[in-house]
């Protein structure tokens, strides 16, 4: 029987545990908001394309992610320049690049799926492209936004190839942290409770975007 | 019809590649017969990397008709932590002398049993009945070495012949240390001439002060990967293992390895049999097999290490058995140190390391 | 004028873009017939690293166990996942959603701490690792993706065809054979393929639910590329990249498109 200890929390409560995790949110959310950047752009295009070079360009969107993500993560290492290995930009750099499909996809459909006689209907009340691309479109595809926001912030946050081969020892984050605990030092009620900790983040996270899914869109 | 075709198609390639992937199966090479006494069981290996010569597995495995997995670790707090959970399941390990200590205090190692090793007497007397396993109940030596560094001469130059280079801001980012809280500090205290066990607290504040500064001049925390960047030149300076720096200087000769005149850390590594271990007989005819004459030599001509078997150590290369790396003159031996081990005292050292690593 | 030069810098965005998503699998590509020792250094064109791919058995072996854990998985999530698709097909609305509810659970939590969890159980409840331990773990998270797959299915379907096969006479386990699962056979192999995918890519599962000797491909490569660079493993990447090609080749000239769920059959949306 397990004796009934909190040992473990307590040493969760520590400054250096503290800070992997808020280094593991904020590159959660920084890898996020830039693939949105990246996406939403590409989305807009794809969604312009005739359907089969649309149907060619989701193909060559998904077929990375049917590559092993090792290899690709082994590849990145051969790209990135010598002082980029070990940092934390480096990391999210190729973390952006593996989840990038991710976002497109869920965007994409929420492109597709509004009638595009409203963005005529716009332009005829005299909305200039920008005013309609952020009054009808943005607010439209919201759904879209907050589904690709959520399969990219959760996986990364427990994403631990990227950056254990990237970090080199030196980019030191929540999932490098449990595996760290939980393989090698087998401290396991440490690393269980910090599996908790993102247990519950990602269900705050995932709250959060239902909530918007839900409240902002039209 | 076309739709048809293409999944018939792919269906074939599947049962293809099937049967090709299946067709390789784990068959042991054909060899004497009457010797092939283990016929069919599995003998699994934990060991580190690089330290057993190529072609040795497959040799013991067409002796005995066994099949041997073998696995790696990178660090001594590995093996520990897996032998301390329990759900070990290999019949061979090489723990170091540090961690054979707890190992024994916990009772997770079998006692070795003699009368299966005919070949205990190659052995140096000088390595039999050691403090950590007096009498040898538990454990055989396997290799010892040294903690060194390597240094692409090519690149840097001449430099000085101890841990100074580790720490020189001339190679900022191109600096390798190891991922272990023990042995880098350790390897601190050695350098600020500190004893190189101490948990004493105004050393250790020290070590962590030294360790920080140094941090953005390290290219990355490695104990596995820093023979390639040596090699590669990607790392111009690593803290290492002797056996693996002398690895790695077979293969780029421009790689210079040394160890401090005023003693750096030196190591035994042995092999145990855990005491979960499945196959014991077996476990005991692999290290019967490791200690003959002529395997205990070839393995020591490719790991570099020291071997404590003196019948192999007559059959060496004379370079090899001259080499100051590789058997270290009585003078700088006797001013190194054994890493020893500081049950709960450890935790400080693993504070230092750890605000080190934030 | 505005119109073309949006038009054309999206494009080069999106050119940009993929290029970007490329990069690292051309890189490996390129260098699995580098000729020279050292991965990064370019010397000959050599194809050298495939002969040496091929006589590495443990890597062939690891194959080996990684095809058969994905394909016990996958088929296993797949019978589960239309099992609970149909049952639940029945039940009330708030019935359906609370299944839905937990079916989803694990599917937005990340891999690692699936992996922990199991870990932590198997050792609760001394339960051996082995391969049978790997495929229980994939069939765990493998449910949920290949149930949520299902339920849409079977909620798509047309619920009349079924009535009229029944009016035709046909009993219940006729109607599924011959009705319901011709209907959903699309989304079945959509299922299969992508808890295929997950299970044989998966390294963090793997490794914490393994037992000793059942290394999968992703753990081999995991454990070689430790050490650093290993021109080898590049070639072994561009082999298991063909392979994944040719899997996409055959579902794409079928039905059975997964493209079909992100592109539907819409018009091209003019913003």
């Amino acid at each position: 029987m397990p004796i009934f200890s909190i040992a473990a929390w307590k040493s969760v409560c520590t400054h250096y545990t503290i800070a992997i995790f808020s280094r593991s949110i904020c590159l959660a959310f920084t890898v996020t908001v830039a693939s949105l950047c990246i996406s939403y752009p590409c989305a807009i295009v794809v969604a312009g394309m005739p359907r089969a070079n649309r149907q060619l360009i989701l193909l060559l969107f998904c077929y990375p992610l049917l590559t092993s993500l090792l290899l690709r993560t082994y590849g990145w290492n051969n790209l990135l320049p010598l002082s980029w290995h070990g940092t934390l930009s480096g990391v999210g750099i190729a973390l952006t690049a593996s989840y990038l499909p991710f976002m497109l996809f869920p965007l994409l459909r929420s492109l597709q799926s509004f009638d595009p006689i409203v963005l005529a209907a716009s332009a005829d009340l005299g909305a200039t492209r920008w005013q309609t691309f952020c009054l009808v479109t943005l607010p439209l595809t919201i759904p879209g936004i907050s589904t690709g926001c959520i399969l990219v912030f959760i996986p990364v946050l427990g994403e631990y190839l990227i950056p254990h081969f990237l970090g080199e020892g030196k980019v030191h984050l929540l999932s490098t942290l449990i595996y760290q605990h939980f393989i090698e030092y087998r401290n396991w009620p440490y690393a269980c409770a910090c599996t908790v900790l993102m247990i519950l983040l990602s269900l705050v996270a995932f709250a959060f975007s239902t909530l918007l899914h839900g409240r902002l869109s039209p | 019809m076309c739709r048809c075709a293409m999944w018939a198609a792919l269906g074939c390639s599947v049962v293809v590649l099937i049967s090709v992937v299946a067709g390789c199966s784990d068959s042991v090479p054909r060899g004497d017969r009457a010797r092939r006494a283990f016929e069919g069981q599995t003998l699994n290996v934990y060991n580190w990397s690089n330290y057993i010569a190529p072609g040795l597995i497959s040799e013991f495995e067409a002796l005995t008709g066994a099949r041997v997995q073998y696995d790696n670790y990178s660090t001594d707090a590995e093996l520990e932590a897996r032998m301390t959970v329990g759900d070990i399941g290999y019949d061979v390990i090489f723990p170091s002398d540090r961690t054979i200590v707890p190992l024994i205090k916990k009772e997770l190692l079998a006692e070795i049993d003699r009368s299966l090793l005919t070949r205990l007497n190659n052995l140096d007397a000088l390595f039999l009945n050691p403090p950590y396993d007096p009498g040898n109940r538990f454990s055989v030596p396997y290799f010892w070495g040294t903690m060194a560094v390597g240094v692409r001469q090519d690149i840097v130059g001449r430099t000085v012949a101890d841990f100074g280079p580790l720490f020189d801001k001339k190679h900022a980012g191109r600096i390798t240390m190891l991922d272990d809280a023990e042995n880098v500090v350790a390897m601190a205290m050695l350098h600020l001439g500190y004893p190189m066990n101490s948990t004493d607290e105004a050393h250790l504040a020290n070590v962590r002060k030294l360790l920080v500064e140094q941090k953005p001049l390290v290219q990355a925390y490695t104990s596995d990967s820093y023979k390639e960047k040596l090699i590669k030149g990607d790392a111009w300076v690593a803290l290492g293992w002797s056996g693996d720096l002398l690895q790695a200087q077979q293969e780029n000769p421009n790689i210079r390895v040394f160890i401090p005149e005023s003693g750096t850390m030196v190591f035994t590594d042995n092999i145990a049999i855990p005491k979960s271990a499945k196959n014991p007989r077996l476990a005991h005819e692999f290290i019967n097999f490791l200690l003959d004459a002529d395997v205990a030599a070839r393995n020591a001509t490719f790991v570099r290490g020291g071997t404590p078997n003196v019948a192999a150590k007559s059959k060496l290369s004379p370079r090899l058995v001259g080499d100051a790396l590789v058997y270290p003159s009585k003078s700088v031996l006797d001013k190194c140190q054994w890493l020893l081990y500081r049950d709960n005292a450890v935790t400080k050292v693993e504070e230092v390391w750890r605000e080190v690593q934030q | 004028m505005n119109n073309r030069y949006l038009m054309w810098s999206g494009r080069a965005l999106l050119a940009v873009t993929l290029v970007f998503v490329y990069m690292p699998i051309f890189m490996v590509f390129i260098y699995s017939f580098n000729g020279s020792a050292l991965g990064s250094v370019w010397t000959t064109l050599s194809l050298r690293w495939y002969g040496v791919i091929a006589t590495q058995q443990e890597l062939w072996l690891a194959l080996r166990n990684s095809a058969g854990i994905a394909f016990a998985a996958s088929t296993l999530s797949l019978i589960a996942g239309v099992s609970i698709a149909i049952v639940i097909s029945k039940w009330g609305h708030m019935a359906q959603n609370l299944v839905l509810a937990l079916l989803i659970v694990p599917i937005i939590l990340p891999d690692i701490c699936h992996a922990v969890a199991l870990s932590v159980m198997l050792h609760a409840m001394r339960i051996e690792r082995g391969f049978h331990t790997i495929v229980a773990a994939h069939v765990a998270s493998g449910v949920c993706y290949s149930s949520l797959i299902m339920i849409v299915a079977v909620r798509g379907l047309d619920k009349t065809l079924h009535e009229a096969a029944e009016d035709c006479g046909a009993t219940a386990w006729q109607c599924m054979c011959m009705v319901t699962m011709p209907l959903i056979s699309p989304s079945i192999a959509v299922a299969w393929l992508m808890v295929f995918a997950l299970s044989f890519d998966d390294f963090i599962i793997a490794s914490f639910t393994k037992g000793v000797g059942d290394d999968t491909l992703p753990i081999k490569i995991y454990s070689r590329m430790r050490f650093g660079v290993r021109p080898d493993t590049n070639a072994l990447f561009v082999i298991l990249a063909l392979v994944s090609a040719l899997c996409i080749a055959g579902t794409r000239v079928s039905r059975a498109s997964p493209l079909e769920y992100a592109s539907e059959q819409h018009e091209p949306t003019a913003i």
